[in-house]
């Protein structure tokens, strides 16, 4: 076997992950629809905080913006197929999946588990007014959602979602000495404004490239 | 010479059916996307539908890929999908690539 035969599949390998990365891009569509979910709903629900309105105001504002972003990713998921002939998954999206069920899912069930633990519950509604314990709680999330964003960035080697994940875990700091009443908006303007950013940057990248292929003979 | 009998052994273990082009092509498309039409697959490899079916029809042979036939409204559709051999098969093939390549790179820092 000649040295250039594997080069030739080095090069071909290389050729084919860099279209699919691309393509990929396209996927920035549902995670902008997801951004801006987020983004307002939880503007609302820091408005709703603030003002002092009744909580399910922000709550079922923020329950309808979720369901609308949920229908509109089987719309894009749709449109995508459509452009693509696929819309993702495969080796590196179970990657993120996995990375996401462990911190969101498994990071999450922990945190609420010893939060809600009597002695720890206990404590905190002792000490904060009701509107902090809610804060408190997001500001957790913060935390694990921002480790989640970094890990994603880290496994699709994006530079943008480690930015995302570190704003957030530095907004928790933030939050955790300014007032946690502030976590509804902190949230909002990493996550959901990150993700809606990225998201159309990402999608824009996407449909400017214009690759079709590579010759395999 | 330990570093030219490694290369030749990793050589020799690399899997002959993903080794053909096309065949690493498919495969490298399919591990990275999960499923795929024939158009798609067709879109991203520049190469005739019959090559492109004898390719597809020789990694099903071997248990690499499965075919999941579906309507999508009142159109047929055909999918292609890595089995979890296929994908398997294919990891390794990497590692044997990732092997030759630093065992010529040994053998050439030495000479």
């Amino acid at each position: 076997m000649e040295a250039r035969e594997i080069e030739e599949r080095l090069e071909l390998l290389e050729k084919l992950g860099g279209i699919i990365r691309r393509e990929r891009r396209a996927r920035g569509l549902i995670h902008a629809a997801w951004g801006a979910a987020i983004l307002v709903g939880l503007l609302i629900f820091q408005a709703v905080e603030l003002l002092s309105l009744p909580w399910y105001y922000g709550v079922a504002s923020l329950v309808a913006l979720l369901i609308a972003a949920m229908v509109a990713t089987v719309f894009l998921a749709r449109k995508i197929r459509g452009q693509l002939g696929y819309v993702g998954g495969g080796w590196l999206g179970r990657k993120i999946g996995a990375a996401w069920a462990a911190t969101a899912l498994g990071g999450g069930l922990a945190y609420m588990i010893v939060f809600w633990s009597p002695s720890v519950s206990q404590a905190v509604f002792s000490q904060l007014p009701p509107q902090a314990v809610s804060g408190l709680i997001l500001t957790g999330w913060l935390i694990i959602d921002g480790i989640g964003c970094m890990v994603q960035g880290v496994i699709s080697e994006s530079k943008a979602f480690r930015w995302i994940g570190l704003a957030m875990l530095v907004s928790a700091i933030l939050v955790a000495h300014v007032g946690f009443i502030f976590a509804y908006a902190a949230f909002a303007l990493t996550f959901g404004l990150g993700y809606l950013l990225v998201g159309l940057r990402d999608y824009s990248e996407f449909k400017r490239s214009s690759e079709a292929g590579v010759e395999i003979g | 010479m330990a570093e030219a009998e490694r290369l030749a052994k990793a050589v020799t273990e690399l899997d002959k059916l993903l080794h053909e082009k096309a065949r690493l092509a498919i495969a490298t498309i399919l591990f990275h996307v999960n499923k795929a039409d024939f158009n798609t697959l067709r879109r991203l490899l520049k190469t005739s539908e019959g090559n492109l079916a004898t390719h597809l029809y020789t990694l099903e042979e071997a248990g690499y890929l499965k075919v999941e036939k579906k309507f999508v409204g009142r159109k047929p559709q055909t999918l292609y999908k890595l089995t979890s051999k296929g994908r398997k098969a294919y990891q390794e093939y990497l590692l044997k690539l990732a092997e030759i390549l630093q065992a010529g790179k040994d053998i050439h820092s030495k000479a």
